[in-house]
């Protein structure tokens, strides 16, 4: 199903018609605007808000909105942007972690065993991915809440890891359907039990995939905003988006340093982005289009 | 999924049948179930009004029975306390008599009963029974005092008019003495407590086999099709607020009874009727209970035939199970709470459809559900066009610089959406934003975007959310169209179709299963896109430009209401759950029609 089979093989949908300029006539415009935004960004962090100017171009450049986010501090003179990047770094490494470890297996199980409760199983995951957020935010709030975990970076990484579960779940499964089934026959014709297939076949033919939902899952762990926003209420629980969005708070707003930490939190998952949306796409309508 | 599915298409077909029977089944007394219960739970609170005013008027009794035991000989100054306390209750209490205990008068004469005093409200009829019952009530009295209980009911009197109740109070002139007489009131007729329909018997009956349906249902459900999942859902989220309000109801009830004398006809009365209530929450948990069992046997004897497949997916499904359903269902029965936590059925509900008529209601849902649709129908249109449009200018043959536009135009995307909302905050600044100053630079005045006008807000979130979203269609449309065989076109121009005729029977038939899903996924999120709205306008001016999400959102986190929040989150889930489905069946049928 996925899109890239043809690979380089462009297979135009139409022929050529018209100058050959006409398509940058679109191109460049949408380009621009979609550009135009974050280099603003960079602009606003290098150079600072100097008063109204329409122009991208950094006017000056200088390190110290960087230097004032990485150096933020607490009354107490903790380290506070150690403190809150260690905090996203911990909850999106342990979601991953958890949520891939529970994801292979479930996906594993799903896609080679016949059983019933199998078509209940997937369903019921692929029905959590239109629960809407917060119907079940005000129940976990609760929950935490009893549990004294509310302001907790544990409780968060428990409610993302399971989160993304499901997403995992349905994307690595769509990777295992692919794999011939010969393989883990003869192998079982060899002895090998099934839990030796799994360790030793399956999980190293899938090392790219899981590499990637894995990365997945740590991206959208790494850039989720509303439950922490709403989970957590000290600096030090604080993970970086909701610092940034503090930055520019209700009550003072300080524009280049929440260019410069956007910056900061943001250029290396795009990177990661960059890398891998080839696979998301695939995994997206896979998993979306039916079980 | 059907090629790994070994077993004959027939036998889940056939299982699927008998299922389908048992969910109607179940439905339509789960239906009468709740319907029950509803209707008990109404009696209760009757029971509880009933039981207030008896309170009150036992107390005033009291007051009357002290007065007339302290011997305040003097009828003018009874009748004026009388008077003034008829007076002060009158939407209680109908008349307040003190009898006399009949005995032997100074001439020898046996002489019987009489009312002392107490012309207040009674009717003639009603004082002729009080007279004539006089001695069967004092003796209930006595026995009631020798029993130690402070206070005996009327129900020997009979002939006191429909819907009144009589509360007497025996005193005596001091305390060696016998007792003198009673002190009584009528009580006015009370909002009357629901009785129990006569056919409650039929309550077990019904719990019986509910009970037996959902112990099939539950061992079926996991084996059984769609529908049969559908309807043990159905029947989960019927019977949550069942049980919530049968646990508490049951609390409450002990605690009435406690309150009041176990001779109180109205409590009585009450009682009765809620004992309809109590069967009908029995035949709830004994459907979910049956539900829970059969579910927990079918899927032991799964496991124990063959436990391999479970230990895989096992982990992963309990800790979703805990993590997100169970929040979910708590979710839903959180939707039929008050703010305090107290059960109140469909209330929630109820009001979020009478603000659809209020306009000064805190919640305006019926606004803002049209305000998402019209937010999300102009987003996707708009993310499918400029998508679809970019996709088909990256298409073309010998374009240069392909690579490169590609990678501009996904920018979009890879930004975390929450840093894009507000860069956009940044972008509509109405001092130093990029889109001000351009504006001046054309010569339009500054325009307060993020201000007191609706249409600049609105118009805010629809930008940033349009470049946020456009890049997902593009790729998804671009991967279909490269899919594309080129034969097919070349063929096609051999045939002579003209670039538009190719468009319409090639491009967009082999587009239509990549982009349908596609489409579904961008309204889900367009529909749910909290951080756009929360970090752009933040849903002013006055709540103008709220979805529904940030509306729930504002609900649960700065009023409070968690059960208003929740009712939202719940219709949403709905209407997006329609959505999705009706969307597929009718995309699917287009399929088929096309194949």
């Amino acid at each position: 199903m996925s899109g890239k089979k043809t690979g380089t093989d462009r297979n135009p949908s139409q022929q050529g018609s018209g100058p050959s300029w006409l398509p940058h006539l679109f191109l460049v415009p949408f380009s621009v605007a979609t550009l135009y935004p974050v280099l603003y960004v960079v602009k606003l962090a290098l150079s600072g808000n100097d008063g109204a100017s329409a122009s991208p171009i950094p006017t000056s450049i200088s390190m110290d909105a960087f230097a004032t986010v990485v150096g933020n501090t607490d009354s107490h003179g903790n380290w506070l942007f150690g403190q809150q990047l260690l905090n996203s770094l911990v909850i999106a490494g342990l979601t991953t972690v958890v949520g891939i470890v529970l994801a292979c297996t479930a996906a594993y199980g799903f896609a080679r065993f016949e059983f019933p409760g199998r078509r209940v199983g997937l369903l019921g995951f692929l029905a959590t991915q239109m629960f809407p957020g917060i119907l079940t935010m005000i129940p976990l709030y609760v929950l935490m809440q009893k549990l004294g975990l509310l302001d907790s970076i544990a409780g968060l990484t428990l409610v993302y890891a399971t989160t993304s579960i499901p997403f995992c779940t349905w994307t690595l499964k769509g990777y295992f359907d692919t794999l011939p089934r010969e393989l883990e026959e003869s192998a079982y014709i060899d002895g090998a039990s099934r839990l030796t297939i799994f360790t030793r076949i399956i999980l190293p033919l899938s090392a790219p995939a899981i590499a990637v939902t894995a990365l997945f899952s740590f991206m959208s762990a790494w850039n989720e905003f509303v439950l922490a926003y709403t989970f957590l209420s000290s600096e030090q629980a604080f993970t970086l988006p909701v610092q940034i969005r503090n930055y520019v708070g209700d009550k003072d707003v300080q524009w280049s340093l929440f260019a410069a930490s956007s910056l900061l939190v943001s250029l290396p998952v795009m990177a990661l982005f960059y890398a891998l949306e080839k696979h998301l796409v695939g995994g997206l309508t896979a998993g979306g289009v039916k079980g | 999924m059907s090629s790994d599915s070994p077993t004959p298409a027939s036998a889940p077909q056939a299982m699927r049948g008998r299922f389908a029977v048992e969910a109607v089944v179940a439905a339509l007394a789960a239906v009468c179930v709740v319907w029950l219960g509803n209707w008990g739970y109404a009696s209760l609170q009757s029971t509880r009004e009933v039981g207030h005013r008896a309170q009150r008027a036992v107390a005033i009794a009291d007051a009357v029975a002290s007065s007339a035991g302290r011997d305040l000989v003097k009828p003018g100054a009874l009748d004026t306390e009388a008077k003034r306390l008829l007076a002060l209750h009158k939407p209680l209490i109908a008349g307040i008599f003190v009898t006399e205990q009949g005995g032997v008068d100074e001439f020898g004469i046996a002489r019987g009963a009489r009312i002392k005093w107490g012309e207040h409200g009674l009717s003639a009829a009603t004082k002729q029974a009080i007279v004539n019952q006089e001695k069967g009530l004092i003796a209930a009295a006595e026995q009631a005092m020798r029993a130690k209980k402070r206070l005996s009911w009327s129900r020997l009197i009979t002939g006191i008019d429909q819907g009144q109740a009589l509360i007497a109070v025996p005193y005596r002139k001091s305390a060696a003495s016998a007792v003198s007489g009673v002190a009584g009131v009528i009580v006015r007729a009370t909002p009357a407590p629901a009785r129990s329909p006569d056919w409650v018997w039929l309550a077990p009956l019904l719990a019986a086999l509910l009970t037996f349906v959902a112990l099939m249902a539950g061992l079926h459900v996991m084996a059984a099709g769609t529908i049969g999942q559908l309807g043990a859902a159905a029947m989960v989220i019927f019977a949550a607020p069942a049980l919530i309000s049968a646990a508490e109801g049951g609390v409450q009830i002990l605690a009435a009874d406690h309150l009041m004398p176990h001779d109180a006809p109205p409590v009585n009365a009450a009682l009765a009727a809620a004992e309809g209530w109590l069967a009908g929450s029995l035949c709830v948990l004994a459907a979910v209970l049956g539900g829970i069992l059969g579910f927990c046997a079918g899927l032991l004897r799964a496991i124990r035939r063959d436990p391999t497949p479970y230990a895989y997916v096992g982990p992963a499904m309990a800790a979703t199970g805990v993590l997100i359903f169970v929040p979910f269902f708590v979710g839903v029965g959180l939707s039929f709470t008050a703010v305090d936590g107290t059960f109140i059925g469909i209330d929630n509900y109820v009001e979020v459809i009478r603000s659809l008529a209020d306009p000064n209601s805190a919640t305006q849902f019926g606004r803002t559900l049209v305000h998402t649709i019209i937010w999300t129908v102009l987003n996707v249109t708009a993310h499918v066009t400029i998508g679809l449009g970019l996709a088909l200018i990256l298409n073309r043959p010998n374009l240069r610089g392909r690579k490169l536009y590609r990678l501009l135009l996904i920018v979009p995307w890879a930004v975390p959406n929450y840093i894009t909302a507000l860069i956009w905050k940044w972008m509509f600044n109405t001092q130093y934003g990029p889109v001000n100053v351009m504006l001046g630079m054309l010569g339009v005045d500054t325009v307060d975007w993020l201000g007191e006008s609706m249409l600049t807000n609105f118009l805010a979130n629809l930008v940033t959310n349009i470049w946020l979203g456009f890049p997902f269609m593009m790729v998804i449309s671009l991967g279909a169209l490269q899919s594309i065989p080129a034969d097919l076109y070349e063929a096609a121009s051999i045939d002579g179709a003209s670039g538009w005729q190719k468009f319409k029977h090639i491009t967009v038939p082999l587009l239509k299963p990549a982009l349908f899903p596609a489409i579904i996924l961008g309204t889900i999120w367009t529909f749910n896109a909290f951080n756009v709205i929360y970090l752009v306008s933040g849903g002013g001016p006055d709540h103008q430009t709220e979805i529904l999400i940030t509306e729930a959102y504002y609900l649960f986190t700065v009023l409070r209401r968690m059960g208003l929040a929740a009712a939202y989150s719940v219709l949403i889930f709905v209407l997006l759950m329609a959505y999705t489905l009706i969307t597929n069946k009718l995309t699917s049928a287009t399929e088929a029609v096309d194949e």
